[in-house]
């Protein structure tokens, strides 16, 4: 790929016996909306820790370009929202910059014009258990976008949010893509949303015999997309089964 | 800040035992001589405290001690607790030695303390130390093992945060709801190696003043003793349990 921010190689990950991520390889673009969709336990979010370098594989290679020093390249919106309870909305916010260059005020001008944007400066002070759980999710995604990183990643961020939020939400995420100019790497379970919000869905599957070989779908629309009329269209219809038609194979089940 | 408004809630079931108390003794349902009235009580205490300089000074004296040892006991609690999860050598040496001397009954020890360190104010205030470390010192470990288990320390890295805000504002406050139990269970347990060094090896002190009480059978000191010692065991409960309130639930 022309442009390529991110290229894996042959990546290897077991744990004992568990082959969770087998001979895999992929290759994602700067400022691409990516996401990886896969059923449950396939290593969704192994791979994502594998990006972070939380994990490291047994072999296979990541490469970032350009390779920043001091793994500068990701950060990250954890599956569970993971602020520290302990710590104020601004602190967790504030905590997250330690790394940066930047002084005091300019942090505190950063993270104050995130709130803004995302009309939550009235909940600076406020404690993680003091949100409900989408604000506490804002704060998560916000805490992702603050860094001088290139890529993002999230996992499942939005899937113990109810369907409104859920949508103030996406929406949410992908101004902040658009206004940041990063590259996103998202995962989810909900195969309208990555239809709404990806340029490109990566299908992983579970580890058989042979290498996990990722299937992939280009997303046919236009931004900024329109929910309703997108629900409508044929090529949503055909996106969708194809999607479906993967996790049904993998999962092994018959539904209508 | 710390609030006071709810503080009367800490006094009401005290002062309603101590009236129960007093009603007794008036009705002569106990003995006098062996649980003389609250008031008596009460009374000589401030007798001793204002005509005998001395009992203020032993109470100043268990005071010291008890801080001298916790101060030295406490940070270095804390600090192992921590160091001991994330540094392998540390581990390697700390924990079966902590292991070892922890089921030990901490008094066992003392004996050999004054061989080790002398009668004098060291073996005092040693074995406070010892008391209060192992407490405070498992406490914060649990907490801090606690903490491994959740994704916090992932989140941690991904996000690089610096030295200081990594062990001090994501460790040490994501487990000071464990480092305060500790506080109030290491504290406690001082008070009694206060009483327990005192009643053995020293001229001053609480513990000393009580010791000589009962040898002299003036059963109403013993119960100035204990009753001191009461108010220095609720005012640790009262101000941790001030300190948790007022941190943000976790
Ligand atoms: N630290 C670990 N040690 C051992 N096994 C692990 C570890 N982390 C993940 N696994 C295993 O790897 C597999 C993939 O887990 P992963 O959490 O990546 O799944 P996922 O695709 O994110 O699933 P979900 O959609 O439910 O979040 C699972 O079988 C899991 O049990
Ligand atoms: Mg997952």
């Amino acid at each position: 790929m022309e442009n390529s921010i991110l290229k894996v190689k042959n990546l290897n990950l077991s744990f004992n016996k568990l082959e969770v991520i087998k001979d895999l390889s992929l290759d994602i673009g700067k400022g691409e909306f990516v996401t990886i969709l896969g059923p449950s336990g396939v290593g969704k979010t192994v791979l994502l820790k594998l990006l972070t370098k939380i994990l490291l594989p047994n072999s296979g290679e990541i490469t970032f370009t350009p390779q920043e020093k001091n793994n500068l390249n990701v950060s990250m919106a954890f599956q569970k929202s993971n602020l520290f309870n302990w710590l104020s909305v601004y602190e967790n916010l504030k905590i997250s910059m330690s790394h940066s260059n930047m002084n005091e005020i300019e942090k505190r001008k950063k993270i104050e014009s995130f709130l803004e944007f995302s009309r939550m400066i009235n909940f600076s002070n406020s404690f993680p258990s003091e949100l409900s759980g989408g604000m506490a999710q804002k704060i998560n995604l916000i805490r992702a976008f603050l860094q001088e990183s290139e890529t993002v990643l999230m996992d499942e961020p939005l899937s113990s949010i109810d369907t409104i939020q859920k949508m103030e939400l996406q929406d949410f995420i992908l101004k902040l893509w658009e206004k940041q100019k990063k590259t996103i790497i998202y995962v989810t379970h909900d195969i309208e949303e990555a239809i709404y919000m990806s340029d490109r869905i990566l299908l992983l599957p579970f580890v058989k015999q042979q290498k996990q070989r990722i299937k992939e779908i280009v997303i046919p629309f236009n931004r900024p997309r329109k929910r309703i009329k997108m629900l409508t269209e044929s090529k949503y219809v055909e996106s969708y089964k194809f999607i479906l038609d993967f996790l049904k194979s993998e999962l092994e089940v018959e539904f209508q | 800040m710390i609030q006071l408004d709810k503080t009367y809630k800490w006094f009401v079931s005290p002062l309603a035992i101590l009236l129960l108390w007093e009603l007794s003794v008036y009705f002569n349902l106990v003995s006098e001589v062996f649980f003389p009235a609250p008031s008596e009580v009460i009374l000589r205490i401030k007798f001793l405290i204002t005509k005998d300089f001395g009992f203020l000074l032993h109470i100043l004296d268990s005071l010291k001690r008890l801080a001298i040892g916790s101060l030295l006991a406490i940070p270095l609690a804390i600090l192992l607790a921590i160091s001991v999860e994330f540094n392998r050598v540390l581990a390697f040496i700390a924990r079966p030695v902590i292991a070892i001397i922890y089921p030990l009954p901490k008094l066992a020890i003392f004996p050999l303390l004054i061989i080790i360190l002398g009668s004098g104010e060291l073996a005092q205030i040693g074995i406070i130390f010892i008391g209060v470390f192992f407490l405070q010192f498992i406490e914060t470990n649990q907490g801090v093992r606690d903490l491994i288990k959740t994704d916090y320390l992932d989140v941690a890295r991904v996000y690089r945060l610096s030295f200081w805000d990594r062990y001090f504002h994501v460790i040490f406050r994501g487990t000071l709801n464990h480092t305060l139990t500790g506080l109030k269970l290491g504290l406690g347990y001082g008070l009694v190696m206060v009483v327990a060094g005192e009643f053995a090896f020293s001229q001053k002190g609480l513990g000393f003043f009580m010791w000589n009480a009962w040898d002299q059978f003036r059963v109403i000191d013993l119960y100035c003793g204990l009753f001191i010692f009461a108010i220095m065991g609720i005012f640790i409960f009262y101000l941790v349990d001030k300190i948790r309130d007022n941190l943000p639930s976790v």
